[in-house]
């Protein structure tokens, strides 16, 4: 019997998982796919908004600013990466020229810290902008972070504080009893006295399960984007978005806390919460828009593509609430963009919910759990050397895009989350994120997961079940029948 | 105290190996090889077919008996050799920063440095493929090391895009351990193979190749379940009604190389914006004194002999330098590309007396050719060709006494 079950390991989940690990109460974090952070936040544009842009009195614009806030503390506090390098949002005609300005008093309400800036200075500060540029409106408070890393950070420190986590646990029935729900899954039946539902685009699917009255539609929002190589520093500084428009906050340039830079997304209603197709006319769209804001953009640099589906609903705004006909069933839905910058916020705001229902006692031996040896290689000589000594495989290195040594790796199949894909690995720790793409350093990756899990190559997936790499062994006695 | 070394190379693929052996063999005493894998070959200890070595020792051998006739040559010298080793930068300075399991990070300080350390593979992102990212699509290149080194097959029906060498070669070996291949797609109306490969290992198994195609689309769900594929017209644009769909598990690109080189862009090395690789004198030193550049991270080869001729000269002209510190300065003249050349290496020569090399490509397949030499306006050297194809690189010697100007040199080619 558990006190909390959260259904989904997004940025939302993670984040109430995380508040919620502090008190001495149990909590279960159910998900979907193999491994967490795998829906919404694995594939946005990894900003950390400002939040000039949403509704004054909006719950978006309320927990945008506050979540931003927060991220500096929380980051710290677990070790994450996260840089404030504020935001450029550029006019290039008149109609977009009385568009920011509007933005600029919207700020203001917003109690954003903003300014707007002529020709002159946007290109002083950033010298691709183009020549046809009017008027930009600066926000130092613009941050960005790898959303996923994050997320292994806060269900890390979660678990690790006796939080429980099962993956591959789809949700597919919830029954209330008296004051009891229970939660299915194909596997297992579990019981709480409340549910969170922050399961992203399946969030109606959830509800629906407990009530017929779904007051809102889902609007599958797909989003493509291009990643840029490391190594064109010179190309950008800051975040640059393009005044936005009623269908978001268009195509914009993103540099990655890793030192990529993202150009998109594209914005385009589909039918499938699974269609994470690139198309061409996508990514020429991308391109388009950004040559109409961007001299010298190296797309000479491009080393993927991919695209995300953001859950927009019919209400426009963020849906946090318990439902109306079934008490301690509180939804979390609609949380699109900004929902990275505001998933703190949003988080903090269910942590209250329950509060106000019921005291939470405290955990007398919570630790926080610190990321460590991230990157090793960026480290000084001395302390690498004095890691290696612990730890020869900290001397080995597997990825040679992102200079990643197997020690991470290691670790990062035996830390708290117990890693088993491929792409969990890539998330955690970034090898195949690189120039090749896993064209080298996958077989390794394979074979240390392979040897560490104690499972055969042959099971070891790329993401999610039905999705294994290797498919027949050629060398074994008798060949495959 | 820090370590030294006359010089070091970076990578032991044949490229580096023959670096070192031209290093140490041209009176160079210190010579340092890294390599960042379990043993010494690079690539070639996964090309198990044959068809290595015929210029270079006059006999067809496979790629691992080609790395080890190398590696019985590096035996004979006092060459050190650095495995499992993985060079993290250099410096201008030419410091070599590099990490393993036992000796920790060391920092080394060359008097040169040679840059082998080979290509990657150009990756589906590269050439935009639309779909979905699925478990199946991946480079041929991956596909034959899980095959060939690690004993994995990926797939059991395969789709191979782009008809280069390393498609071509798996489509033969995929069908030979089992798998169905059911066609190479090229989007060039010409294959990008060499001539033996399309006939041995596509002709030879009835494999058919659709030139003039690329991919419309990939589908499925986790794992790859169909590819479309669609005509193309001449410029490249998709032909409505061509689409052919292929249910296979499996979708291997062989879609090019690019020679990988963020050790020496981090340096801010001069870079040929075509080749992806430095840009070099006929010593093969990069714009930065001392770090020279030969093999795949250079420019990209079709055969392996040619990598150890080059990395061969290439580590003499190393070693030549650390012993003699020739800042032969004046009488460089610049070698540019011309009419139909995609790209030529050297792009600097220095006016001696001695042979040069000339490497390039043809920019489309010609008939009846005529490869000119010029220096300014005059034409120093013709050659007849029947067939050129941007598949096999050119290899033109020439002794540098016919330059007899200052004028820069071009090559160009041209139908007779």
């Amino acid at each position: 019997m558990y006190d909390v079950i959260i259904i989904g390991s997004g940025i939302t989940g993670a984040f109430i998982a995380h508040f919620l690990a502090k008190y001495d109460i149990k909590v279960l974090v159910l998900e979907k796919d193999v491994e967490v952070s795998d829906g919404v936040t694995k594939a946005n544009s990894a900003i950390i908004h400002s939040g000039y842009d949403p509704k004054p009195n909006s719950l978006k614009a309320k927990l945008n600013v506050l979540g931003n806030k927060m991220y500096g503390d929380i980051t710290k506090e677990l070790n994450v990466n996260f840089k404030r390098i504020g935001s450029y949002t550029l006019a290039f005609d008149k109609e977009e020229e009385v568009q920011l300005k509007k933005l600029y008093q919207q700020g203001n309400k917003n109690k954003v810290e903003t300014y707007l800036l002529g020709k002159k200075e946007l290109r002083a500060k950033e010298p691709n902008i183009k020549e046809t540029v009017r008027l930009g409106l600066y926000a130092p408070t613009t941050g960005i972070i790898a959303p996923w890393e994050i997320v292994y950070a806060l269900l890390e420190n979660a678990i690790y504080n006796g939080v429980e986590l099962k993956t591959n646990h789809e949700v597919i029935d919830i029954k209330k009893e008296k004051n009891i729900f229970c939660v299915k899954t194909k596997e297992n039946t579990y019981y709480t006295r409340y549910v969170i539902n922050a399961s992203g685009l399946f969030a109606h699917k959830i509800t629906q399960m407990v009530t017929n009255d779904v007051d809102y539609e889902m609007r599958y929002t797909r989003g493509q984007y291009y990643v840029i190589d490391r190594g064109y520093d010179d190309y950008v500084n800051s975040v640059i978005y393009p005044t936005p428009t009623n269908k978001g906050k268009g195509v914009l340039i993103v540099p990655t806390i890793h030192g990529n830079i993202l150009l998109g997304p594209t914005s385009e209603i589909v039918d499938n919460p699974n269609d994470t197709e690139v198309t061409k006319d996508g990514l020429h769209y991308i391109k388009e828009h950004i040559d109409y804001m961007m001299n010298h953009t190296p797309y000479k640099g491009i080393i993927r593509s991919f695209s995300g589906i953001r859950p927009k609903t019919s209400r426009e705004d963020f849906i946090i609430e318990e439902l109306k006909d079934v008490k301690h069933f509180i939804q979390v839905a609609g949380i699109e963009s900004p929902g990275l910058a505001s998933a703190p916020a949003i988080a903090k705001m269910v942590e209250d919910s329950l509060l106000k229902k019921e005291q939470l006692p405290m955990k007398s031996d919570y630790r926080v759990y610190k990321q460590k040896n991230l990157k090793i290689s960026e480290k000084p000589i001395d302390e690498i050397n004095r890691l290696i000594k612990q730890n020869p495989k900290y001397g080995k290195i597997i990825c040679r895009c992102e200079s990643i040594t197997e020690g991470e790796i290691i670790d990062a199949i035996k830390g708290p989350l117990g890693i088993k894909t491929v792409d969990g690995i890539k998330r955690k720790v970034r090898p195949g994120s690189g120039r090749c793409q896993g064209g080298f350093c996958q077989p390794l990756i394979i074979e240390i997961l392979a040897r560490e899990l104690k499972v055969r190559k042959t099971d070891i997936l790329l993401n999610n079940v039905g999705s294994n790499i290797l498919i027949v062994e050629t060398k074994q006695s008798g060949g495959e029948k | 105290m820090m370590n030294q070394y006359d010089v070091v190379v970076i990578g032991g693929g044949a490229g580096g190996m023959s670096s070192a052996l031209g290093a140490y063999q041209n009176g160079a005493k210190k010579v340092l090889l890294v390599e960042r894998d379990i043993e010494l070959g690079g690539i070639l200890q996964q090309c198990i077919h044959n068809g290595f070595g015929l210029h270079h020792y006059k006999e067809e051998l496979t790629g691992p008996a080609y790395a080890e006739r190398l590696k019985q040559e590096l035996m004979d010298t006092e060459i050190d050799i650095k495995l499992q080793t993985t060079v993290l930068k250099i410096t201008k300075d030419k410091e070599v920063h590099m990490m393993n399991e036992k000796d920790g990070y060391q920092v080394i300080q060359a008097k040169a440095i040679i840059a082998s350390n080979g290509c990657r593979e150009r990756t589906r992102h590269q050439i935009d493929i639309p779909g979905k990212r699925l478990s199946g699509i991946m480079t041929a290149g991956l596909a034959q090391r899980y095959l060939n080194i690690d004993g994995y097959l990926v797939g059991k029906k395969v789709l191979i895009l782009g008809s280069g060498d390393i498609g071509l070669i798996m489509a033969r070996r995929m069908t030979l351990e089992g798998a169905k291949v059911l066609g190479v797609a090229e989007i060039m109306p010409y294959s990008n193979g060499l001539n033996r490969n399309i006939v041995q290992c596509l002709h030879d198994y009835d494999i058919p190749l659709y030139l003039s195609h690329t991919i419309a689309k990939v589908s499925g769900n986790d794992r790859l379940e169909q590819v479309t594929l669609s005509e193309v017209d001449e410029k490249f644009q998709m032909k409505e009604g061509t689409n052919k769909t292929f249910e296979v598990d499996t979708l291997l690109l062989s879609v090019g190389l690019i020679p990988d080189n963020k050790l020496l862009t981090d340096i801010s090395v001069k870079m040929n914006p075509i080749t992806n690789g430095a840009y070099v004198n006929d010593k093969y030193q990069t714009n930065i004194e001392g770090i020279f550049a030969c093999g795949n991270s250079l420019h990209v080869h079709d055969l392996v002999d040619y990598v150890s001729e080059e990395s061969y000269e290439a580590g003499k002209n190393a070693a030549n330098y650390v012993l003699h510190q020739n800042k032969v300065k004046q009488n460089i003249i610049n070698v540019k590309s011309s009419d139909h050349i995609h790209y030529v290496i050297p792009n600097q020569i220095m006016l001696d007396n001695k042979n040069v090399a000339f490497k390039f490509r043809v920019t489309k397949p010609m008939e009846k050719a005529l490869i000119m030499i010029k220096q300014g306006n005059k034409i120093v050297i013709e050659i007849k060709k029947r067939h050129l194809l941007p598949a096999e690189m050119e290899n033109v010697k020439v002794n540098k006494k016919v330059f007899k100007y200052d004028d820069d040199i071009s090559i160009e080619v041209k139908g007779v």
